[in-house]
């Protein structure tokens, strides 16, 4: 089925590495134009050139940090400049907050900037352009939002409002044609879950292969029925599609993409 | 995107019409085998005609009543026999039909004080019954693949019982038709089966067509009015086609969304309330 992304522009904050990076390259192997944000502009002059050689139209890699002020209406105007329209915005940022609930003010408040604001600013500097195209919006939050774990209350209680806004966005803008969704990940083995499964299995002497699992059913107390972490690219591929026309009646929805955690 | 379900035998049951027919078109496009299956036989005619053309020797239909277990496990046998193991099985029964006529007084409408034991079993068996006959004669197909998709064309009242339409017994039996399919997506899940739900919402079909109709009737206003007030409640400010449903079910379905289950997803432009 293809993506009918072809002539269209996406922006996806935190698309420089993993799950955005991931659903970037489904939009690209369809022919989309896109942009993607990171912190680090050598990371994100890497991702566009992957993009563009897996069949984007046209992409570009710009450094920002949404979580400082100011910066994710800049990412949203360098987009816009470089696209020239903006159809779909994805953030994937936001990995803070995996604290005891008695941190410091100042531990919360950063969670704060990084887990919810740098969306909820990302998302309204790209409103504007989204009413103009019937664009839409895709966030991501926690599969905690709907079984919140005590270990990381904060986390899941900042994701909860990712979840939260992204659903008032659907009702308040669903009028200009712009669609909003958020998805809900389980533990995915990006580079850091990666590099934790090699650095687990050296440290404990425990089978490579399972070695993940192991911490997620032991440690971190997660029941997956699929009995394993997801991948970027499974991430990827619903991100795609709720971005793309195709999905085009679905909106408000929170979808979680967690091999079954905690049923 | 490449959906990797071609080859694959899927059954739709209610496919002659609507969503149904809307998803078994997808799927025939996707390169699947699709068989349909449907009581009445004209329509059914109607749509394997058009689905030939997309999918020439890949469909098949059957007139049979997906409500009666024994009914289910003769068409699974015979899409068996014709196309190889089943991989992918929509559930699509409709509860009470809603009929211009009838609608307000027919089965499915009324009150907890008015409806009788009889009318509550009746649409347990359309809805509950139906798509547990259907994944049970299904799963073991499915088991010895290493590969399933179970998904279930269910409603919003799952989540948020409509306390402004006239049918009540949807609105009570949607709920643990919802509960069963999350249950089976913790059960299945190891078989590498997934198991989804879809929370319909406002899809233009001759259904809600003919639920306008009857509204207009009712509230004394026009078919147009009616149709207008429905569509104020949906924050896209339209009625979906049948096929922006097909669409999120065939992803479902595919071989990229395995990591997606046990979930009740709304396909209504917004117009789930609650989060």
């Amino acid at each position: 089925m293809d993506l009918q992304v072809r002539d269209k522009g996406y922006l996806v904050v935190g698309g420089t590495a993993g799950m955005g990076l991931a659903g970037a390259r489904v939009l690209a192997a369809d022919g989309a134009s896109i942009v993607v944000v990171g912190r680090d502009q050598e990371r994100a002059d890497r991702a566009a050139a992957e993009l563009v050689a897996a069949g984007a139209a046209k992409a570009k890699g710009l450094a920002f940090d949404v979580s400082i002020e100011g910066q994710a209406a800049l990412a949203v105007k360098g987009a816009v400049d470089f696209l020239g329209r903006l159809d779909g915005i994805a953030v994937t940022t936001g990995t803070k907050g995996q604290m005891p609930i008695e941190s410091t003010d100042d531990e919360w408040i950063a969670a704060f900037r990084d887990l919810l604001l740098g969306v909820s600013r990302s998302v309204e500097a790209a409103l504007p352009h989204l009413i103009e195209t019937r664009g839409t919006v895709v966030t991501t939050a926690a599969f905690s939002v709907r079984s919140p774990e005590l270990v990381r209350l904060p986390y899941a209680s900042l994701k909860g409002a990712v979840a939260l806004f992204t659903k008032g966005v659907a009702k308040a803008y669903g009028k200009h044609g712009v669609r909003a969704n958020c998805i809900a990940p389980g533990a995915i083995e990006t580079d850091s879950l990666h590099a934790m499964r090699q650095q687990v299995a050296d440290a404990r002497g425990w089978p490579y292969e399972t070695a993940l699992e192991r911490v997620m059913t032991d440690e971190w107390g997660m029941h997956v029925a699929l009995a394993r972490p997801g991948k970027p690219e499974e991430v990827g591929d619903l991100m795609a599609f709720l971005l793309s026309p195709r999905a085009g009646y679905l909106t408000g929805a929170l979808v979680n993409i967690d091999g079954g955690t905690d049923f | 995107m490449d959906y990797g379900i071609s080859g694959r035998v899927a059954i739709v049951s209610g496919g002659s019409r609507g969503i149904g027919r809307a998803i078994a078109t997808t799927f025939a496009h996707e390169g699947a085998k699709v068989v349909i299956a449907s009581r009445t036989l004209s329509n059914l005619e109607e749509t394997l005609a058009e689905l030939e053309e997309i999918a020439p020797g890949r469909v098949h239909g059957i007139a049979a009543s997906m409500t009666d277990p024994e009914s289910v496990a003769r068409v699974v046998a015979e899409s068996r026999d014709r196309f190889g193991p089943i991989s992918i099985a929509i559930s699509n029964v409709i509860g009470h039909v809603i009929d211009a006529a009838k609608e307000g007084s027919g089965p499915g409408a009324g009150t907890f004080e008015g409806m009788g034991t009889e009318a509550y079993r009746e649409e347990f068996t359309q809805l509950l019954i139906s798509s547990w006959a259907l994944a049970r004669a299904c799963v073991p197909d499915m088991q010895q693949q290493g590969w399933g998709r179970i998904c279930n064309i269910g409603s919003g009242v799952a989540r948020e019982p409509s306390t402004n339409l006239p049918h009540l017994l949807p609105n009570v039996v949607r709920a643990p038709v919802a509960g069963m399919h999350r249950l089976m997506a913790a059960r299945l899940a190891s078989d590498g089966i997934t198991v989804n739900n879809i929370l319909t919402g406002s899809i233009l079909t001759e259904r809600n067509r003919s639920y306008w109709v009857w509204l207009a009737r009712e509230r004394n206003i026009t078919v147009a009015e009616a149709t207008q007030d429905m569509t104020n409640r949906i924050p896209l400010g339209r009625f979906g086609e049948p096929s922006e449903m097909a669409a999120l079910v065939a992803f479902l379905c595919s071989d990229r969304a395995r990591m997606v289950t046990g979930q009740s997803i709304p396909v209504g432009g917004g117009g789930s309330a609650h989060l």
